[in-house]
């Protein structure tokens, strides 16, 4: 019910209510440990990431990974990768590929010798995404409330066969952006150019992704196929119509623990603002402390994927869109982008 | 003491003569001259004092003491020995100095005094019981006055007025003070002489725009001590009198101040009582159920003040009658037309004006009243300069109307038709619409069968509505959800000496349509999506009985046995047996035809009050009630919200049920000009609904798999002290009160936190509230109010952690944490028209500021995360700064 917070603005206003910062000042006790894996059905690696969560107290907290753990993935037929650490906290798996109807299972052992151990996850077929389509839109933006276009992103779907389907879908959005941060109007003088060796800073990809899991669950739905679900949204402007926007639905199929965790993940994000907030509550992950009291909280999947890809451009906004020459560097315009090339663009 | 021995122990032989039973039929003065003649004795006396009692039984055989014990039982007269042969009777002055003072109490409060004479002096029998009995009304509407207290003296007794107004109660015939008060009427004073036992039928005036009730009668409650134990009887006209939102007398606001309600806050519809849950509350106009009580989301009640004549509040001891809420009963009832004279009354606040018009459309016969109340904040919207979030776009809008007929055959049967409507539009930036509506129509029947004998029969249908409606091409949808209830109900009350017998019949048919969603555009995305009809009938049979002994103690018991069935054509969800009932364990499900028992449950449901007068200014009360409750409000946010769902119990979902002691000492001081009270109570209420971890409630095809049943507990101390007299009256009230919650499942899926008691969201240990009514002269009046209470407890995010590129708040145990105390100062200026009896228009003007030092009390908390590894923590504050509000009121 989103649309409680877009009430309760309004009713504020009328009523002059407010919205103040505060600190809770909570009693800190210790912050529990975080674990991130997922194994796929596709060619690895596979990452598994470790690290501690921080308190919330309004300030910004640089993630530290948990270091020096052995962190190790196994499936029911016995085959076992131990994985090594490219980076503080990321550990990748060395030869593993997940394979439908194998069960796997997360160990990790810190440097301190505590235990965690995940549930025994079952890798289910991930069915198909058949089709990504987009429609135009109109209309404010959510949060600025600026007038503003942009595309609603749909998938058709089909799950796999058999019931009881607990899916969850990536949205992996991809665009390009090429500026000309040496460009000067006539008659200024020539700021300093930022980035000229060849100009690699000029062109930038920005990766976005969903601002909310994206979920389905078939109990109701009386049949495997899914038509017309609104996957996510892209505004158009200069920068995400610079040049082309790639488009990436990736369906997984999760364990029902799985899935409610990233129900209650998208219930945080859905009502966090809204008045009529749901009491939140306590995520529950389905990895455990073994050896110890440890506060733990980590989510280990083990889904088979499928992927679609569709490229968008502005010939797709339904009126003439003409992009103008941006004068900075890409990276400055565009925060979060990287001046690499991403292997599956094309 | 001593003196007295000392002299009957002399005179022992005299009285101890025998009679001979030639004194039978004698009067007693003439026996006693006679006696004077034949014995060696002198008997000193005032002859108006014995003249009335003649011995009629036989005492042959009996000691001439014996005789005059039992001819002067009861009265006030007593006898003793002077000397050898001396014998002299006293009448106790105590009874007359009371008199006295009652009646200079009641010049002094300006209450109209009448001398009323029952039966006949030649009928008239000094010191023996007898009935008295009438009825109380209003005088403008002829209504009865239910629930009026009916006081005889200071020591003598008192009772209460039954539904029909009707009361009885065994008085000495002699000479007696009454006085019948009601909280929002003028008190009636009676200097009466019974001879013999009769009728007392009084009516009473309003007392809206007379000073007296600037004086008198300016807060909320009062009549502590006499008033049936758990009972408060509110004052609709000192409620108008408190500052207000906007302009809006809110009496539902009000309500909230009494010791043992409290709220969540200002947006929060609904109140709670002694540590129940909102549903909890049984809200009747008159006498049918209001699912939605407030305007505008909780901001506004859902009741025009002017269109109430009476609210009676229960919070312990509930009567028999009522049933089908586990915690409270809050009885309003509508205003009738004046049957001799067309009246108005209206105002004009800075959202909403409203109006009423009432009078005869038949002289003494058949009334009107009507009224309507709207708003129009959407001037104010539209007003807006800036188009800031789109909010022109916006629509805030509520009405609510009343209508109703009273129609008089006679003095003993009268008909009457009440009709409520109210409504709420609310439109956010044009995509949205919320809208919701309560409709309420009844028919009744009053009739008085003999003296003794009353009756209610009342046909009613109530409905409730709401609906959403989104616009917005691609989503487009409307969802609807309804509730149709038509009721039967027949109450019966029969008095008796010292007894008020109630008894009654109730039924009411639910048709519960939980939810249709319907996708409204082509390219709509949403899927359809319908719930079941559900369909159940709730009945209720009630007997009790209100003993009154020896005028000081009375005892109300009663017992209602209350059933619910579930009817088809449902369909029934079949889950995994000796399994948690969640949707993996959901195996199959069962159809049943129309009309066919899905489900069914009784309840037996005792009830008793007890008040005992320990003196003429105290007095006991012990209560206890036990409440069956059908009806579930399914709802996991901190407010009610008009789209929340209101589920019947059923296979899955046991009727919640509650148990509450309470025992509680009234005191009033100085002829009531103060009040006070301390009462504990203790409640316990089973199977309360509480949902699991992450619950999805709308348009949910498997809710049972949603929700989990436990306990809750609450127990609390409340004391409350008024001054009810002079310039200045003001009511300051404390309360310490816990509620609690445990939920403990199989699993820990089905547990909340871990099984573990936890505080409830409404869990609000002290909560003080202060208010007064200042007269600074006969027009103007300075009036505000002053509210403390401990923060509820809330869930909060413990910390935050960053996976699969979602920055994650993980959250304390539920309800774990507390948001700031609560503190609030209202006040107001109250300007009124002259106080002139006869007038042809009378206004008056309320300037009011709300939260007067700006405090920014949190309502909630809520979180959001603008980078990756950073939580930020918001505190929501409903009213963020100072209100002032102006009304302009009339009468004609």
């Amino acid at each position: 019910m989103k649309v409680y917070a877009k009430i309760w603005i309004a009713l504020m206003l009328i009523w002059m209510s407010c919205v103040d910062k505060v600190n809770l000042s909570l009693p800190t006790s210790s912050l529990p440990l975080i674990i991130d894996g997922l194994v796929t059905d596709q060619p690895g690696p596979y990452t598994v990431k470790i690290s501690r969560a921080f308190s919330v107290d309004g300030s910004y907290h640089q993630i530290a990974g948990v270091a020096l753990a052995r962190v190790e993935i196994s499936d029911n037929s016995g085959a076992r990768d131990v994985l090594k650490e490219t980076f503080p906290g990321t550990y990748v798996t060395d030869s593993l590929q997940g394979v439908i109807g194998r069960t796997y299972r997360l160990r990790v052992t810190t440097a301190g010798g505590l235990r965690f151990e995940s549930a025994a996850e079952y890798m289910h077929p991930a069915g198909t995404v058949d089709s990504i389509y987009f429609q135009f839109k109109e209309g404010a933006n959510k949060d600025t409330q600026v007038a503003e276009e942009g595309f609603n992103i749909y998938i058709n779907s089909t799950f796999a066969p058999g019931s009881n389907h607990n899916v969850r879908w990536k949205f992996n959005g991809t665009y390009k952006v090429t500026t000309n941060p040496a460009l000067v109007l006539v008659g200024e003088p020539p700021a300093p150019i930022a980035c000229s060796e060849g100009c690699l800073c000029c062109t930038c990809w920005v990766s976005v992704s969903e601002t909310a899991p994206i979920l389905a669950n078939s109990t109701f739905l009386g049949s495997n196929v899914v038509t017309r679900v609104l996957v996510g949204y892209i505004p158009i402007n200069q920068l995400t119509f610079n040049q082309r926007y790639r488009v990436e639905i990736v369906q997984m199929e999760v364990s029902q623990e799985v899935f409610d965790f990233f129900t209650a993940v998208k219930g945080q994000v859905d009502h966090a603002a809204s008045l009529f907030q749901p009491p939140f509550f306590k995520l529950k992950g389905n990895v455990k402390a073994v050896n110890n009291e440890e506060p733990v909280l980590g989510i280990f999947s083990a889904a088979a994927t499928s992927q679609r890809v569709i490229y968008m451009d502005k010939l797709d906004i339904p009126h003439p869109f003409t992009i103008g020459e941006i004068a900075a560097d890409c990276r400055a315009v565009a925060p979060r982008s990287t001046i690499f090339q991403p292997s599956f663009w094309q | 003491m001593f003196w007295t021995l000392s002299l009957t122990v002399c005179s022992q032989s005299i009285l101890d003569v025998k009679l001979d039973g030639s004194e039978r039929g004698k009067k007693l003065v003439e026996f006693l001259e006679e006696f004077e003649q034949t014995h060696e004795v002198r008997f000193y006396f005032v002859e108006d004092w014995l003249s009335a009692y003649t011995i009629e039984g036989d005492y042959a055989g009996q000691s001439l003491e014996g005789m005059l014990k039992d001819l002067l039982r009861d009265s006030r007269i007593t006898y003793a020995s002077i000397q050898t042969n001396g014998i002299v009777f006293i009448k106790d002055p105590t009874y007359e100095m009371e008199r006295r003072n009652a009646l200079i109490t009641a010049a002094r409060r300006q209450s109209k005094v009448d001398r009323r004479v029952i039966g006949a002096l030649e009928n008239y029998k000094p010191g023996i019981m007898v009935s008295l009995r009438g009825r109380i009304t209003h005088e403008d509407t002829k209504a009865p006055v239910a629930g009026a207290t009916i006081q005889v003296g200071q020591s003598i007794g008192g009772t209460s007025t039954d539904n029909s107004g009707m009361f009885e109660l065994k008085i000495p015939t002699g000479e007696h003070v009454v006085t019948i008060a009601f909280v929002s009427l003028k008190e009636r004073v009676v200097d009466l002489t019974v001879y013999e036992g009769g009728e007392l039928n009084l009516a009473m005036q309003e007392a809206a725009v007379l000073l007296q009730e600037v004086v008198v009668n300016s807060l909320p409650i009062s009549e502590l001590t006499n008033s049936r134990a758990g009972q408060l009887q509110l004052s609709v006209g000192a409620m108008k009198k408190q500052p207000t939102l906007m302009g809006e007398a809110d009496l539902v606001r009000q309500l909230q101040s009494l010791p043992g309600v409290s709220t969540t806050g200002e947006a929060a519809s609904g109140f709670n009582v002694r540590g129940g849950s909102v549903d909890q509350n049984l809200v009747l106009y008159d006498g049918m159920p209001v699912f939605n009580t407030s305007h505008s989301l909780g901001f506004f009640s859902a009741f025009y003040s002017e269109a109430i004549r009476e609210m009676t509040f229960y919070r312990g001891g509930i009567p028999a009658e009522y049933g089908g809420r586990a915690s409270s009963v809050l009885d309003i009832r509508s205003q009738g037309g004046d049957p001799e004279k067309w009246r108005g009354s209206g105002g004009i606040g800075l959202v909403s004006a409203n109006l009423m018009v009432r009078g005869p459309l038949k002289k003494d016969r058949t009334t009107i009243a009507a009224s309507v109340r709207t708003t129009y904040a959407d001037w104010y919207i539209d007003a807006l300069s800036s188009n800031y979030q789109d909010l022109s776009n916006s629509e805030v809008s509520f009405y609510d109307a009343e209508l109703r007929l009273d129609h008089s055959f006679n003095d003993h049967s009268k008909l009457t038709f009440s009709y409520y409507r109210s409504n709420d539009k609310l439109r956010v930036r044009g995509d949205t619409t919320f809208q919701w509506s309560n409709q309420l129509a009844s028919v009744k029947l009053d009739q008085i069968f003999t003296d003794r004998l009353s009756g209610n029969f009342q046909l009613g249908l109530g409905t409730y509505q709401y609906g959403v409606v989104d616009r917005q091409p691609d989503r487009a949808f409307e969802l609807d959800y309804n509730i149709t209830y038509p009721s039967l109900k027949a109450d019966f009350q029969y008095i008796t000496g010292n007894q008020q017998i109630e008894f009654g019949l109730q039924s009411m048919y639910y048709n519960f349509e939980p939810g249709t969603l319907a996708p409204t555009s082509p390219e709509s995305a949403t899927r359809a999506v319908t719930i079941e009809s559900q369909h159940a009938i709730e009945s209720g049979i009630y007997l009790s009985d209100l003993f009154t002994f020896d005028n000081r103690f009375s005892v109300e018991v009663g017992l209602r046995l209350s059933s619910f069935v579930t009817l088809g054509p449902a369909t029934v969800n079949v889950y995994q047996p000796q399994q948690p009932v969640t949707v993996a364990n959901l195996i199959d499900s069962v159809k049943y035809p129309s009309g066919e028992a899905t489900s069914s449950y009784f309840g037996l449901e005792p009830r008793f009050a007890i008040r005992y007068s320990l003196d003429r200014e105290s007095s006991l009360k012990l209560s206890y009630h036990r409440m069956y409750q059908y009806l579930h409000l399914i709802s996991n946010t901190t407010a009610i919200t008009p789209v929340d769902i209101w589920q019947p119990s059923n296979s899955f979902f046991k009727p919640q049920f509650a148990d509450q002691i309470s025992l509680g000492y009234f005191r009033d001081f100085k002829e009531k000009k103060y009040e006070a009270f301390i009462e504990g109570f203790y409640k316990r209420m089973s199977n309360v609904l509480d949902f699991k971890d992450g619950a999805q409630l709308i348009l949910n095809k498997t809710l049972e798999a949603d929700l989990l049943q436990g306990h809750g507990e609450a127990y609390g101390v409340e004391t409350y002290i008024s001054k009810n007299i002079g310039r200045f009256t003001w009511a300051l009230s404390y309360t310490y009160s816990r509620s609690l919650r445990t939920i403990e499942g199989t699993t820990a899926n089905e547990s909340i936190n871990g099984g573990a008691t936890y505080p409830s969201s409404y869990d609000q240990p002290h909560i003080l509230n202060a208010s007064w009514n200042y007269r600074i002269s006969k027009r103007f009046s300075f009036t505000g109010n002053f509210a403390y209470r401990t923060g509820r407890p809330v869930t909060v995010p413990a910390y935050g952690f960053l996976l699969d590129g979602y920055t994650i708040a993980y959250f304390s145990d539920r309800n774990e944490f507390r948001i700031p105390d609560y503190h609030r100062l209202d006040i107001a200026l109250v300007l009124e028209g002259n106080h002139k009896l006869v007038k042809p228009w009378s206004g008056s003007w309320i300037i009011s500021f709300l939260n007067v030092y700006g405090r920014r009390n949190a309502y909630s908390y809520f979180f959001e995360s603008d980078i990756p590894g950073r939580i930020n923590t918001y505190q929501l504050s409903i009213l963020g700064t100072v209100i002032p509000s102006l009304t302009y009121s009339f009468k004609f």
